[in-house]
Protein backbone atom coordinates (compact mmCIF):
# COMPACT_ATOMS: atom_id res chain seq x y z
CA UNK A 1 0.00 0.00 0.00
CA UNK A 2 1.07 3.55 -0.70
CA UNK A 3 1.66 6.50 1.64
CA UNK A 4 -1.22 7.04 4.02
CA UNK A 5 -1.38 3.44 5.23
CA UNK A 6 -2.89 3.51 8.68
CA UNK A 7 -2.08 0.79 11.13
CA UNK A 8 -3.84 0.22 14.42
CA UNK A 9 -1.90 -1.33 17.23
CA UNK A 10 -2.32 -2.08 20.87
CA UNK A 11 -0.16 0.06 23.10
CA UNK A 12 0.03 0.13 26.86
CA UNK A 13 -0.85 3.30 28.68
CA UNK A 14 1.76 3.32 31.42
CA UNK A 15 -0.21 5.57 33.75
CA UNK A 16 -3.24 3.31 33.95
CA UNK A 17 -1.84 -0.01 32.67
CA UNK A 18 -4.98 -0.53 30.60
CA UNK A 19 -4.38 -1.79 27.07
CA UNK A 20 -5.41 0.99 24.76
CA UNK A 21 -6.14 0.79 21.10
CA UNK A 22 -4.85 3.66 19.12
CA UNK A 23 -4.99 4.36 15.45
CA UNK A 24 -1.42 5.08 14.44
CA UNK A 25 -0.39 6.81 11.24
CA UNK A 26 2.78 5.54 9.65
CA UNK A 27 3.30 8.18 7.02
CA UNK A 28 1.97 11.44 5.55
CA UNK A 29 1.04 14.62 7.40
CA UNK A 30 -2.62 14.18 6.56
CA UNK A 31 -2.74 10.74 8.13
CA UNK A 32 -0.90 11.97 11.24
CA UNK A 33 -3.33 14.82 11.67
CA UNK A 34 -6.36 12.59 11.19
CA UNK A 35 -5.07 9.88 13.52
CA UNK A 36 -4.47 12.54 16.17
CA UNK A 37 -8.03 13.82 15.82
CA UNK A 38 -9.50 10.33 16.17
CA UNK A 39 -7.25 9.35 19.06
CA UNK A 40 -8.03 12.64 20.78
CA UNK A 41 -11.74 11.89 20.82
CA UNK A 42 -11.19 8.42 22.22
CA UNK A 43 -8.77 9.60 24.86
CA UNK A 44 -11.16 12.33 25.96
CA UNK A 45 -13.71 9.59 26.67
CA UNK A 46 -11.11 7.29 28.14
CA UNK A 47 -12.13 4.41 25.89
CA UNK A 48 -10.55 2.42 23.08
CA UNK A 49 -10.88 3.87 19.59
CA UNK A 50 -14.09 2.80 17.84
CA UNK A 51 -16.05 3.53 14.70
CA UNK A 52 -17.85 6.20 16.69
CA UNK A 53 -14.67 8.28 16.98
CA UNK A 54 -13.73 7.83 13.35
CA UNK A 55 -17.22 8.98 12.31
CA UNK A 56 -17.28 12.00 14.61
CA UNK A 57 -13.77 13.13 13.67
CA UNK A 58 -14.71 12.78 10.00
CA UNK A 59 -17.84 14.90 10.46
CA UNK A 60 -15.73 17.60 12.14
CA UNK A 61 -13.02 17.51 9.48
CA UNK A 62 -15.28 17.88 6.43
CA UNK A 63 -17.77 20.26 8.02
CA UNK A 64 -20.65 17.80 7.80
CA UNK A 65 -23.91 17.65 9.70
CA UNK A 66 -23.32 13.94 10.23
CA UNK A 67 -21.52 10.76 9.16
CA UNK A 68 -22.65 7.14 9.08
CA UNK A 69 -20.85 3.84 8.58
CA UNK A 70 -22.46 0.76 7.06
CA UNK A 71 -21.32 -2.84 6.91
CA UNK A 72 -22.44 -5.05 4.07
CA UNK A 73 -25.11 -7.49 5.19
CA UNK A 74 -26.69 -10.61 3.88
CA UNK A 75 -29.28 -8.93 1.70
CA UNK A 76 -26.43 -7.26 -0.19
CA UNK A 77 -27.39 -3.96 1.37
CA UNK A 78 -25.49 -1.97 3.92
CA UNK A 79 -26.39 -2.63 7.53
CA UNK A 80 -25.99 0.65 9.39
CA UNK A 81 -23.34 0.24 12.03
CA UNK A 82 -23.16 3.72 13.47
CA UNK A 83 -24.46 7.21 12.78
CA UNK A 84 -23.34 10.37 14.54
CA UNK A 85 -26.80 11.90 15.10
CA UNK A 86 -30.54 11.29 14.68
CA UNK A 87 -30.76 12.83 11.21
CA UNK A 88 -27.95 10.58 9.97
CA UNK A 89 -29.65 7.60 11.58
CA UNK A 90 -32.79 8.43 9.67
CA UNK A 91 -30.91 8.74 6.37
CA UNK A 92 -29.40 5.28 6.80
CA UNK A 93 -32.77 3.88 7.73
CA UNK A 94 -34.23 5.44 4.59
CA UNK A 95 -31.63 3.76 2.41
CA UNK A 96 -32.35 0.35 3.86
CA UNK A 97 -36.11 0.94 3.61
CA UNK A 98 -36.02 2.23 0.06
CA UNK A 99 -33.16 0.06 -1.15
CA UNK A 100 -31.47 2.96 -2.88
CA UNK A 101 -29.09 5.80 -2.14
CA UNK A 102 -25.45 6.84 -2.46
CA UNK A 103 -24.03 4.35 0.06
CA UNK A 104 -26.08 1.56 -1.49
CA UNK A 105 -24.71 2.48 -4.91
CA UNK A 106 -21.16 2.84 -3.58
CA UNK A 107 -21.39 -0.71 -2.24
CA UNK A 108 -22.77 -2.08 -5.47
CA UNK A 109 -20.31 -0.30 -7.74
CA UNK A 110 -17.22 -0.34 -5.50
CA UNK A 111 -16.52 3.35 -6.10
CA UNK A 112 -17.15 6.64 -4.29
CA UNK A 113 -20.54 8.17 -5.06
CA UNK A 114 -20.40 11.94 -4.61
CA UNK A 115 -23.64 13.86 -4.83
CA UNK A 116 -23.20 17.57 -4.14
CA UNK A 117 -26.86 18.41 -4.79
CA UNK A 118 -29.71 16.14 -3.76
CA UNK A 119 -32.17 18.73 -5.11
CA UNK A 120 -30.70 18.52 -8.61
CA UNK A 121 -31.86 16.57 -11.65
CA UNK A 122 -29.13 13.95 -11.40
CA UNK A 123 -29.99 13.01 -7.81
CA UNK A 124 -33.73 13.01 -8.40
CA UNK A 125 -33.32 10.78 -11.43
CA UNK A 126 -30.82 8.41 -9.81
CA UNK A 127 -32.65 8.07 -6.49
CA UNK A 128 -36.28 9.04 -7.14
CA UNK A 129 -37.38 7.73 -3.76
CA UNK A 130 -34.40 8.58 -1.59
CA UNK A 131 -33.67 11.99 -3.12
CA UNK A 132 -36.77 13.84 -1.93
CA UNK A 133 -36.64 12.17 1.49
CA UNK A 134 -33.05 13.25 1.97
CA UNK A 135 -33.92 16.83 1.03
CA UNK A 136 -36.92 16.73 3.37
CA UNK A 137 -34.48 15.82 6.16
CA UNK A 138 -32.32 18.82 5.31
CA UNK A 139 -29.48 16.78 3.84
CA UNK A 140 -28.54 18.33 0.51
CA UNK A 141 -25.04 16.93 -0.07
CA UNK A 142 -24.31 13.20 0.33
CA UNK A 143 -20.87 11.63 -0.26
CA UNK A 144 -20.43 7.88 0.07
CA UNK A 145 -17.12 5.99 0.13
CA UNK A 146 -16.94 2.20 -0.06
CA UNK A 147 -14.72 0.51 2.51
CA UNK A 148 -12.68 -1.76 0.33
CA UNK A 149 -9.94 -4.33 0.60
CA UNK A 150 -8.68 -4.85 -2.89
CA UNK A 151 -11.61 -6.06 -4.95
CA UNK A 152 -13.97 -6.50 -2.02
CA UNK A 153 -16.26 -3.90 -0.46
CA UNK A 154 -17.23 -4.65 3.13
CA UNK A 155 -19.07 -1.44 3.93
CA UNK A 156 -19.38 2.26 3.31
CA UNK A 157 -18.77 5.59 5.00
CA UNK A 158 -21.32 8.27 4.16
CA UNK A 159 -21.02 12.02 4.75
CA UNK A 160 -24.07 14.31 5.04
CA UNK A 161 -24.02 18.05 4.51
CA UNK A 162 -26.84 20.56 5.04
CA UNK A 163 -25.97 22.57 1.94
CA UNK A 164 -25.30 21.89 -1.74
CA UNK A 165 -21.76 21.97 -3.07
CA UNK A 166 -18.93 19.44 -3.52
CA UNK A 167 -16.32 18.41 -1.00
CA UNK A 168 -13.15 20.47 -1.44
CA UNK A 169 -9.98 18.72 -2.59
CA UNK A 170 -8.70 18.64 1.00
CA UNK A 171 -11.99 17.34 2.35
CA UNK A 172 -12.06 14.66 -0.32
CA UNK A 173 -8.52 13.54 0.52
CA UNK A 174 -9.44 13.53 4.20
CA UNK A 175 -12.54 11.46 3.51
CA UNK A 176 -10.43 8.76 1.83
CA UNK A 177 -8.14 8.60 4.84
CA UNK A 178 -11.10 8.37 7.22
CA UNK A 179 -12.49 5.53 5.11
CA UNK A 180 -9.15 3.74 5.34
CA UNK A 181 -9.13 4.20 9.10
CA UNK A 182 -12.66 2.80 9.38
CA UNK A 183 -11.56 -0.15 7.26
CA UNK A 184 -8.53 -0.75 9.49
CA UNK A 185 -10.64 -0.72 12.64
CA UNK A 186 -13.06 -3.19 11.14
CA UNK A 187 -10.16 -5.41 10.03
CA UNK A 188 -8.66 -5.36 13.51
CA UNK A 189 -12.01 -6.17 15.05
CA UNK A 190 -12.33 -9.23 12.87
CA UNK A 191 -8.98 -10.48 14.13
CA UNK A 192 -9.86 -9.81 17.76
CA UNK A 193 -11.76 -12.08 20.09
CA UNK A 194 -15.57 -11.81 19.87
CA UNK A 195 -15.92 -9.62 22.98
CA UNK A 196 -13.54 -7.02 21.57
CA UNK A 197 -15.31 -7.17 18.24
CA UNK A 198 -18.60 -6.39 19.92
CA UNK A 199 -17.03 -3.41 21.67
CA UNK A 200 -15.50 -2.01 18.52
CA UNK A 201 -18.24 -2.63 16.07
CA UNK A 202 -21.57 -3.60 17.39
CA UNK A 203 -22.37 -2.02 20.74
CA UNK A 204 -24.06 1.25 19.90
CA UNK A 205 -27.71 1.97 20.61
CA UNK A 206 -28.29 2.28 16.92
CA UNK A 207 -26.84 -1.17 16.35
CA UNK A 208 -29.13 -2.65 18.98
CA UNK A 209 -32.17 -1.17 17.26
CA UNK A 210 -31.14 -2.86 14.03
CA UNK A 211 -31.07 -6.11 15.96
CA UNK A 212 -34.77 -5.52 16.56
CA UNK A 213 -35.31 -5.27 12.82
CA UNK A 214 -33.81 -8.73 12.33
CA UNK A 215 -35.94 -10.11 15.15
CA UNK A 216 -38.99 -8.61 13.45
CA UNK A 217 -37.97 -10.23 10.18
CA UNK A 218 -37.77 -13.59 11.97
CA UNK A 219 -41.17 -13.09 13.57
CA UNK A 220 -42.83 -12.10 10.32
CA UNK A 221 -41.25 -15.07 8.53
CA UNK A 222 -42.83 -17.32 11.17
CA UNK A 223 -46.17 -15.52 10.94
CA UNK A 224 -46.22 -15.92 7.17
CA UNK A 225 -44.41 -19.27 7.20
CA UNK A 226 -42.11 -17.80 4.56
CA UNK A 227 -38.44 -17.19 3.80
CA UNK A 228 -36.77 -14.30 5.63
CA UNK A 229 -36.22 -12.41 2.39
CA UNK A 230 -39.98 -12.33 1.82
CA UNK A 231 -40.53 -11.24 5.40
CA UNK A 232 -38.00 -8.43 5.02
CA UNK A 233 -39.63 -7.21 1.81
CA UNK A 234 -43.05 -7.23 3.47
CA UNK A 235 -41.80 -5.18 6.42
CA UNK A 236 -40.12 -2.77 4.11
CA UNK A 237 -43.21 -2.46 1.92
CA UNK A 238 -45.32 -1.72 4.99
CA UNK A 239 -42.95 1.03 6.11
CA UNK A 240 -42.82 2.47 2.63
CA UNK A 241 -46.56 2.37 2.15
CA UNK A 242 -47.48 3.87 5.52
CA UNK A 243 -44.64 6.41 5.48
CA UNK A 244 -43.45 5.08 8.82
CA UNK A 245 -39.88 4.46 9.84
CA UNK A 246 -38.66 0.92 9.33
CA UNK A 247 -37.23 0.60 12.84
CA UNK A 248 -40.50 1.85 14.28
CA UNK A 249 -42.45 -0.78 12.33
CA UNK A 250 -39.97 -3.39 13.56
CA UNK A 251 -40.48 -2.26 17.13
CA UNK A 252 -44.25 -2.68 16.72
CA UNK A 253 -43.79 -6.20 15.38
CA UNK A 254 -41.41 -7.26 18.14
CA UNK A 255 -43.79 -5.92 20.78
CA UNK A 256 -46.82 -7.64 19.28
CA UNK A 257 -48.60 -4.47 18.13
CA UNK A 258 -48.35 -5.42 14.46
CA UNK A 259 -48.76 -8.82 12.87
CA UNK A 260 -48.41 -10.08 9.33
CA UNK A 261 -50.65 -13.12 9.42
CA UNK A 262 -52.39 -14.14 6.20
CA UNK A 263 -55.74 -13.08 7.67
CA UNK A 264 -54.69 -9.61 8.76
CA UNK A 265 -55.62 -6.66 6.56
CA UNK A 266 -52.03 -5.42 6.45
CA UNK A 267 -51.15 -8.19 4.07
CA UNK A 268 -53.48 -7.29 1.28
CA UNK A 269 -51.02 -4.84 -0.21
CA UNK A 270 -48.60 -6.11 -2.84
CA UNK A 271 -44.92 -5.32 -2.38
CA UNK A 272 -43.74 -2.31 -4.40
CA UNK B 1 14.68 -12.51 -32.04
CA UNK B 2 16.00 -13.01 -28.53
CA UNK B 3 14.68 -9.61 -27.49
CA UNK B 4 11.22 -10.49 -28.70
CA UNK B 5 11.25 -13.74 -26.77
CA UNK B 6 12.40 -11.94 -23.66
CA UNK B 7 9.63 -9.39 -24.10
CA UNK B 8 7.17 -12.22 -24.60
CA UNK B 9 8.29 -13.75 -21.31
CA UNK B 10 7.55 -10.47 -19.52
CA UNK B 11 4.10 -10.45 -21.05
CA UNK B 12 3.52 -13.99 -19.77
CA UNK B 13 4.73 -12.98 -16.33
CA UNK B 14 2.33 -10.04 -16.35
CA UNK B 15 -0.42 -12.66 -16.26
CA UNK B 16 0.48 -12.99 -12.57
CA UNK B 17 -1.17 -9.63 -12.05
CA UNK B 18 -4.48 -10.97 -13.31
CA UNK B 19 -6.86 -12.69 -10.92
CA UNK B 20 -7.19 -16.41 -11.35
CA UNK B 21 -3.78 -17.31 -12.66
CA UNK B 22 -1.95 -20.44 -11.54
CA UNK B 23 1.22 -19.40 -9.79
CA UNK B 24 2.96 -22.77 -10.02
CA UNK B 25 2.24 -22.98 -13.71
CA UNK B 26 3.71 -19.53 -14.32
CA UNK B 27 6.84 -20.19 -12.27
CA UNK B 28 7.33 -23.49 -14.05
CA UNK B 29 7.11 -21.71 -17.38
CA UNK B 30 9.57 -19.11 -16.11
CA UNK B 31 12.21 -21.75 -15.35
CA UNK B 32 11.78 -23.18 -18.83
CA UNK B 33 12.06 -19.73 -20.42
CA UNK B 34 15.28 -19.08 -18.52
CA UNK B 35 16.77 -22.24 -19.97
CA UNK B 36 15.57 -21.34 -23.49
CA UNK B 37 16.69 -17.72 -23.46
CA UNK B 38 19.55 -17.22 -21.00
CA UNK B 39 22.11 -19.82 -22.06
CA UNK B 40 21.82 -21.81 -18.85
CA UNK B 41 21.16 -25.53 -18.53
CA UNK B 42 18.70 -25.64 -15.68
CA UNK B 43 16.70 -23.33 -13.40
CA UNK B 44 14.80 -23.84 -10.15
CA UNK B 45 12.67 -21.65 -7.88
CA UNK B 46 12.16 -21.77 -4.11
CA UNK B 47 9.34 -19.86 -2.38
CA UNK B 48 8.80 -19.31 1.31
CA UNK B 49 5.41 -20.51 2.55
CA UNK B 50 3.06 -19.05 5.15
CA UNK B 51 4.96 -20.78 7.96
CA UNK B 52 8.30 -19.38 6.83
CA UNK B 53 9.53 -22.65 5.33
CA UNK B 54 11.24 -22.63 1.94
CA UNK B 55 9.57 -24.90 -0.60
CA UNK B 56 10.73 -25.88 -4.04
CA UNK B 57 7.95 -24.88 -6.38
CA UNK B 58 9.32 -25.16 -9.91
CA UNK B 59 12.32 -26.47 -11.84
CA UNK B 60 13.15 -26.86 -15.49
CA UNK B 61 14.52 -30.39 -15.18
CA UNK B 62 14.35 -33.25 -12.75
CA UNK B 63 17.99 -32.66 -11.86
CA UNK B 64 17.44 -29.06 -10.91
CA UNK B 65 14.40 -30.15 -8.94
CA UNK B 66 16.52 -32.59 -6.96
CA UNK B 67 19.12 -29.95 -6.26
CA UNK B 68 16.57 -27.48 -4.96
CA UNK B 69 15.10 -30.14 -2.73
CA UNK B 70 18.53 -31.00 -1.48
CA UNK B 71 19.24 -27.38 -0.62
CA UNK B 72 16.09 -27.04 1.34
CA UNK B 73 16.56 -30.26 3.26
CA UNK B 74 20.14 -29.59 4.17
CA UNK B 75 20.20 -25.84 4.64
CA UNK B 76 23.22 -25.50 2.42
CA UNK B 77 23.43 -23.87 -1.01
CA UNK B 78 23.46 -20.66 -3.05
CA UNK B 79 19.65 -20.36 -3.22
CA UNK B 80 19.41 -20.45 0.57
CA UNK B 81 22.18 -17.86 0.99
CA UNK B 82 20.41 -15.73 -1.57
CA UNK B 83 17.11 -16.00 0.29
CA UNK B 84 18.62 -15.26 3.69
CA UNK B 85 20.64 -12.26 2.49
CA UNK B 86 18.28 -10.97 -0.18
CA UNK B 87 21.31 -10.52 -2.45
CA UNK B 88 22.45 -12.22 -5.64
CA UNK B 89 24.83 -15.12 -5.02
CA UNK B 90 27.10 -16.76 -7.60
CA UNK B 91 29.73 -19.38 -8.03
CA UNK B 92 31.46 -19.65 -11.39
CA UNK B 93 33.12 -22.97 -10.62
CA UNK B 94 31.91 -25.21 -7.85
CA UNK B 95 35.11 -27.30 -7.98
CA UNK B 96 37.26 -24.33 -6.92
CA UNK B 97 35.19 -23.43 -3.86
CA UNK B 98 34.32 -26.78 -2.26
CA UNK B 99 34.18 -25.31 1.24
CA UNK B 100 31.46 -22.82 0.39
CA UNK B 101 28.56 -25.26 0.19
CA UNK B 102 30.24 -28.62 0.60
CA UNK B 103 27.29 -30.94 0.29
CA UNK B 104 25.42 -28.92 -2.31
CA UNK B 105 28.58 -28.63 -4.46
CA UNK B 106 29.15 -32.38 -4.34
CA UNK B 107 25.61 -33.18 -5.42
CA UNK B 108 25.63 -30.47 -8.09
CA UNK B 109 28.82 -31.81 -9.63
CA UNK B 110 27.42 -35.31 -9.53
CA UNK B 111 24.40 -34.08 -11.48
CA UNK B 112 26.66 -32.42 -14.02
CA UNK B 113 26.46 -28.77 -12.98
CA UNK B 114 29.60 -26.66 -12.57
CA UNK B 115 28.36 -23.08 -12.22
CA UNK B 116 25.46 -21.55 -10.36
CA UNK B 117 23.75 -18.13 -10.06
CA UNK B 118 21.01 -17.27 -7.59
CA UNK B 119 18.79 -14.18 -7.76
CA UNK B 120 16.37 -13.17 -5.02
CA UNK B 121 12.59 -12.91 -5.43
CA UNK B 122 12.45 -9.63 -3.61
CA UNK B 123 10.41 -6.41 -3.38
CA UNK B 124 12.08 -3.78 -1.21
CA UNK B 125 12.41 -5.39 2.24
CA UNK B 126 10.44 -8.49 1.47
CA UNK B 127 12.28 -11.57 0.21
CA UNK B 128 9.83 -14.31 -0.70
CA UNK B 129 12.22 -16.80 -2.31
CA UNK B 130 15.01 -17.23 -4.82
CA UNK B 131 15.71 -18.50 -8.32
CA UNK B 132 18.75 -20.63 -9.15
CA UNK B 133 20.33 -20.85 -12.60
CA UNK B 134 22.69 -23.77 -13.33
CA UNK B 135 25.30 -24.34 -16.02
CA UNK B 136 27.13 -27.52 -16.98
CA UNK B 137 30.21 -25.58 -17.97
CA UNK B 138 32.23 -23.61 -15.43
CA UNK B 139 32.46 -19.86 -16.01
CA UNK B 140 30.73 -16.75 -14.70
CA UNK B 141 27.24 -16.13 -16.03
CA UNK B 142 27.32 -12.79 -17.91
CA UNK B 143 26.04 -9.67 -16.18
CA UNK B 144 23.29 -8.94 -18.70
CA UNK B 145 21.97 -12.49 -18.37
CA UNK B 146 21.83 -12.02 -14.62
CA UNK B 147 20.05 -8.69 -15.14
CA UNK B 148 17.35 -10.29 -17.27
CA UNK B 149 16.93 -13.12 -14.79
CA UNK B 150 16.59 -10.59 -11.98
CA UNK B 151 13.95 -8.68 -13.94
CA UNK B 152 11.98 -11.88 -14.51
CA UNK B 153 12.22 -12.58 -10.79
CA UNK B 154 11.11 -9.03 -9.93
CA UNK B 155 7.97 -9.24 -12.05
CA UNK B 156 7.11 -12.66 -10.66
CA UNK B 157 7.56 -11.33 -7.12
CA UNK B 158 5.13 -8.48 -7.65
CA UNK B 159 2.60 -10.89 -9.07
CA UNK B 160 2.92 -13.30 -6.15
CA UNK B 161 2.67 -10.56 -3.50
CA UNK B 162 -0.33 -9.09 -5.28
CA UNK B 163 -2.05 -12.46 -5.35
CA UNK B 164 -1.34 -13.04 -1.66
CA UNK B 165 -2.66 -9.61 -0.68
CA UNK B 166 -5.83 -10.31 -2.57
CA UNK B 167 -6.22 -13.74 -0.99
CA UNK B 168 -5.78 -12.28 2.46
CA UNK B 169 -8.27 -9.52 1.83
CA UNK B 170 -10.79 -12.04 0.54
CA UNK B 171 -10.24 -14.11 3.64
CA UNK B 172 -10.81 -11.17 5.95
CA UNK B 173 -13.85 -10.01 4.03
CA UNK B 174 -15.24 -13.53 4.33
CA UNK B 175 -14.57 -13.59 8.08
CA UNK B 176 -16.31 -10.26 8.45
CA UNK B 177 -19.26 -11.45 6.42
CA UNK B 178 -19.54 -14.59 8.52
CA UNK B 179 -19.35 -12.67 11.79
CA UNK B 180 -21.96 -10.20 10.68
CA UNK B 181 -24.25 -12.79 9.10
CA UNK B 182 -24.10 -15.01 12.19
CA UNK B 183 -25.28 -12.15 14.29
CA UNK B 184 -28.14 -11.42 11.92
CA UNK B 185 -29.23 -15.07 11.74
CA UNK B 186 -29.27 -15.36 15.51
CA UNK B 187 -31.51 -12.29 15.79
CA UNK B 188 -33.82 -13.65 13.10
CA UNK B 189 -33.98 -17.00 14.89
CA UNK B 190 -34.87 -15.28 18.17
CA UNK B 191 -37.80 -13.60 16.44
CA UNK B 192 -38.94 -16.70 14.56
CA UNK B 193 -38.77 -18.89 17.67
CA UNK B 194 -40.51 -16.25 19.81
CA UNK B 195 -43.38 -16.30 17.33
CA UNK B 196 -43.57 -20.08 16.99
CA UNK B 197 -43.35 -20.84 20.67
CA UNK B 198 -45.32 -17.75 21.76
CA UNK B 199 -42.61 -16.59 24.11
CA UNK B 200 -40.61 -13.38 24.46
CA UNK B 201 -37.50 -12.77 22.37
CA UNK B 202 -35.35 -13.11 25.50
CA UNK B 203 -36.92 -16.47 26.36
CA UNK B 204 -36.48 -17.58 22.75
CA UNK B 205 -32.75 -16.86 23.02
CA UNK B 206 -32.55 -19.00 26.16
CA UNK B 207 -34.32 -21.85 24.35
CA UNK B 208 -31.95 -21.57 21.40
CA UNK B 209 -28.88 -21.74 23.58
CA UNK B 210 -30.20 -24.62 25.66
CA UNK B 211 -31.03 -26.57 22.51
CA UNK B 212 -27.60 -25.90 21.02
CA UNK B 213 -25.92 -27.11 24.23
CA UNK B 214 -28.01 -30.23 24.68
CA UNK B 215 -27.59 -31.23 21.03
CA UNK B 216 -23.91 -30.21 20.93
CA UNK B 217 -24.52 -28.03 17.90
CA UNK B 218 -23.09 -24.54 17.37
CA UNK B 219 -25.60 -21.81 18.17
CA UNK B 220 -25.31 -20.33 14.68
CA UNK B 221 -26.15 -23.71 13.12
CA UNK B 222 -29.27 -24.08 15.23
CA UNK B 223 -30.26 -20.49 14.45
CA UNK B 224 -29.84 -21.10 10.74
CA UNK B 225 -31.92 -24.27 10.94
CA UNK B 226 -34.71 -22.43 12.74
CA UNK B 227 -34.70 -19.61 10.18
CA UNK B 228 -34.65 -22.05 7.27
CA UNK B 229 -37.60 -23.96 8.75
CA UNK B 230 -35.45 -27.09 8.84
CA UNK B 231 -37.44 -30.11 10.06
CA UNK B 232 -34.46 -31.33 12.10
CA UNK B 233 -35.22 -28.65 14.70
CA UNK B 234 -38.97 -29.27 14.73
CA UNK B 235 -38.69 -30.36 18.36
CA UNK B 236 -37.46 -26.85 19.14
CA UNK B 237 -39.92 -24.83 17.06
CA UNK B 238 -43.17 -26.72 17.59
CA UNK B 239 -45.44 -25.06 20.06
CA UNK B 240 -45.69 -27.21 23.15
CA UNK B 241 -49.19 -28.19 24.30
CA UNK B 242 -50.16 -26.76 27.68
Amino acid sequence: MAAGVIKAGVTKDCATAIPRRRVAAVSSDRAVRIAAAINGLAQAEGVPVSIRHVSQACADAVDAVGVAVYLISEFGLGEPLYATDPVSEHITELQVTLGEGPATMALEEHRPILEPDMTGVHAQRTWPLFGPESVADGVLGVFAFPLTMGAIAVGALEIYRPRTGPLSATELDDAFVFSDMAMQLILDAVDDDPAMMEATLLASDFGLRWAELHQAVGMVSAQLDSEVTTAFLRLRAHAFRTGRRLLSVADDVVNGRLRFDEESSDDSEPTP
Amino acid sequence: MLDRQITQTFVELADTLVVGFDIIEILQTLTERCVDLLDVDAAGILLVDARGTLQMVAASTEQARLLELFQVQDEDGPCLDCFHTGEQVACADLTTEPQRWPRFAAVARERGFAAVQAVPLRLRDQVIGAMNLFRAEAGAIPADTIAVAQSFADVATIGILNMRALARSEQVAEQLQIALTSRIVIEQAKGALAERRKVSVGEAFTLLRAYARSHSRPLTDVARAVVNRDPTVADLTLRKPR
